[in-house]
């Protein structure tokens, strides 16, 4: 009876509506998947020649794995089943916290910075397993009676969501793209620093967004 | 859809013991008996409320209490020292104009599956439908209750308190239409003033009917053992079905006392998310500084103290999405917290870079692990289309059957940590932990591939369409058979 009420299905509506209004920006990302694997193997080429500084490589291999995984999620969106998409996806979000965190060891071990830049790279890490993580959570959170009821909206938000990975889109791009660029002008502490801070205002900025305006909390 | 509740009484059974002075204001668990009331009824256009005794009170009580929560209506019974049927009465004219609405006494407590059980289906043409349970052996002072018996189709042929012979009892939540009112004053001009009395006359009439909620929660709160009675079975309802193993024979025996003690307090769920995160905090920092017992406790505190948020939610009606999700992130951030002091203890004995790479590794099969059981086995949308559409039943219950067995749950994992690192080996638990993530995580990871059928996205909703179409496809067929 009250399992058709508007109020319990707009927050549904709300998110399913947000996820829809940044899908054009997901081809434009898709569209440099390839560069995701030729790049990285170009640099690899020059590391390998001593032509390339290996910092520079690791910059290029965090932005590589960006693009194509980015990419790769946008084509399975339609074409995968639902289970393989799921466990790709964790896969992805698995490696993402390996190379943050193995970018940290690195600069630690072998570069010989501080440690304050390995608690930086665990701090990137954990920003966007959170990002990532708080989908998850939203999906985990919906109440029976919701999910219940709106069987169409969960699938639908379940399908955006596993197709770009983060809740509000942009979380992932940050936080690699923030710390490769850090790499790369030399400054991995202010790179991964930076990804840490832009990953989580933009996180807070998009959560308080959305659940103030689906007048839920 | 309106709601008529008759708070009119002094509720005598209290005798003056009750905390309030109107029983419908006592607080079972924190939460007066009325908001609990309120909260099983569905989203309402319009809460009536008859008062009698003491009204201006209960009136400004009520006011502060639904602010911005429900549209009030109060109806003052001057005769409130008579029959409850008077009260019912005296809400004609508020209640006029409307096909159905639900009616319940103020000093019932009852739950939201009852209500939905009640108002499946529409109430009788100029009758109305009764809430009646027919478990007796389970009804608290049975000598007390309102009897039923009933007839042939569920119809109710006689009510009162003093039948010998009879087959459920009144749960006091009734699904009525106005001819509940006509029925009241033919009764009172027989002389019959009680709400049982207008039922009698439409039960004559063959109008009156009862839906079975047996199972559901219902509990008379008229006096202090009633009231004690209420406060059990709710406790009763908050158990989560799908608890660890440590959660099941420790963290809940535990969790449990610190609920029931903090929920007659101001507390609210969230302040306890809030609390535990600096608790994990606390255990992080004491496990890296060396302080491995107490980081150890503290640990496990936490993984207690986790149960408590959602026991007073569920028990305080306090439960929202935002609270879910709040909860289910810091869990995640605790996590990483205590996981990451087990691996800079390690640095403790000389070894900073062994410490990093533990963490590194500790942190990065955390991420599959957690993800994996959360994304992959108990995500919203699969257990959704699995008990929907049937698309994934075998889905469902593979994660039914198997996944209490042989996961290891957020419980499990925390107390195997807390364990080792109380014990001094937190590099040997830390190891172990990585192992049992990464085989546990690959091995489900096959498993539910195989286990969950191919479907795309796009097949999905080619099958709701085809559903959608088949379905109208018979409707038209069984409209031409007509």
């Amino acid at each position: 009876m009250n399992l058709e009420n508007r109020s319990h299905n707009s927050p549904l509506t709300e998110l399913i509506g947000i996820l829809r209004q940044r899908r054009g920006v997901r081809p434009i990302i898709a569209r440099f998947a390839a560069a995701g694997i030729v790049v990285p193997v170009g640099a690899m080429f020059l590391y390998t020649l001593g032509l390339l500084p290996v910092q520079v490589l690791l910059a290029v291999v965090l932005s590589g794995w960006l693009c194509w995984s980015s990419g790769r999620m946008e084509l399975q969106r339609d074409s995968a089943a639902e289970a393989a998409r799921r466990s790709s996806l964790v896969a992805t979000h698995t490696l993402d916290a390996a190379l943050l965190v193995g970018a940290g060891l690195f600069c630690h071990l072998v570069w010989e910075l501080s440690s304050a830049v390995m608690a930086l790279a665990v701090a990137a890490a954990m920003t966007n397993y959170l990002a990532y993580y708080s989908g998850i959570a939203f999906l985990k959170s919906v109440p029976a009676p919701v999910r219940a009821a709106s069987a169409r909206s969960m699938v639908e938000l379940d399908h955006a969501f596993l197709a770009t990975g983060s809740i509000w889109g942009a979380e992932r791009e940050i936080v690699l793209g923030l710390s490769a660029l850090g790499l790369l002008a030399g400054q991995p502490e202010i790179g991964l620093a930076a990804a840490v801070a832009g990953g989580n205002c933009y996180w807070v900025y998009k959560s308080a967004h959305f659940w103030l305006k689906a007048g839920l909390q | 859809m309106k709601a008529l509740v008759i708070a009119a009484g002094r509720g005598s059974g209290f005798n003056g013991h009750g905390p309030r002075s109107h029983k419908t204001l006592n607080p079972v668990w924190g939460v007066s008996v009325i908001e609990r009331i309120l909260a099983a009824f569905p989203p309402l256009e319009e809460l009536v409320v008859v008062t009698g005794y003491e009204h201006e009170q209960l009136e400004e009580a009520l006011t502060g209490m639904f602010k911005n929560r429900v549209a009030l209506r109060f109806v003052h019974n001057r005769s409130w020292e008579r029959g409850n049927g008077l009260s019912v009465l005296a809400a004609r004219e508020a209640l006029s104009g409307e096909d159905s609405f639900l009616l319940s006494m103020s000093d019932h407590v009852f739950d939201r599956a009852l209500v939905e059980k009640l108002t499946v289906t529409s109430p009788p043409h100029q009758g109305c439908l009764l809430a009646v349970d027919r478990d007796l052996p389970g009804v608290f002072d049975l000598g007390d209750a309102t009897r039923v018996r009933l007839g042939g189709d569920d119809t109710i042929e006689q009510i009162g308190k003093g039948l010998a012979r009879f087959d459920a009892v009144d749960t006091g939540v009734f699904f009525c239409t106005p001819a509940l009112f006509d029925a009241l004053a033919e009764a009172v001009s027989r002389g019959g003033e009680s709400l049982s009395d207008g039922i009698s006359v439409l039960c004559r009439r063959g109008t009156m009917s009862a839906r079975d909620v047996t199972g559901c929660l219902w509990q008379d709160v008229d006096d202090m053992r009633s009231m004690e009675e209420t406060r059990r079975r709710l406790w009763q309802r908050v158990a989560k079905p799908r608890d660890g193993v440590v959660s099941r024979v420790l963290n809940r025996k535990i969790s449990g006392a610190l609920t029931r003690l903090i929920a007659p307090l101001p507390v609210q769920p969230n302040h306890v998310t809030v609390f535990n995160l600096l608790l994990a905090g606390c255990a992080g920092v004491l496990m890296a500084s060396g302080h491995l017992l107490a980081g150890a406790l503290a640990a496990q505190l936490y993984s207690i103290i986790d149960g408590v948020d959602g026991e007073l939610a569920r028990l305080k009606l306090r439960g929202s999405w935002f609270g879910a999700w709040l909860d289910n992130l810091t869990d995640r951030i605790c996590d990483w917290m205590i996981i990451s002091g087990a691996a800079l203890s390690v640095a403790g004995g000389g070894s900073s870079a062994m410490a990093w790479i533990l963490l590194s590794l500790a942190l990065t099969s955390n991420v599959a692990y957690r993800s994996g059981m959360d994304s992959l086995l108990v995500s919203g949308s699969l257990r959704t289309l699995a008990a929907g559409d049937g698309m994934l039943r075998r889905a469902e219950k593979w994660f039914g059957e198997r996944e209490m067995v042989f996961g290891m749950t957020h419980d499990v994992y925390l107390f195997i940590l807390a364990l080792g690192v109380a014990a001094g080996f937190p590099l040997a638990t830390l190891a172990i932990l990585i192992v049992l993530e990464t085989l546990w995580w690959l091995a489900k990871t096959t498993q539910a591939r195989r286990a969950l059928p191919s479907a795309t996205y796009a097949e999905y909703l080619q099958a709701r369409k085809l559903e959608k179409f088949n379905e109208s496809r018979k409707q038209i067929a069984q409209l031409a058979a007509h």
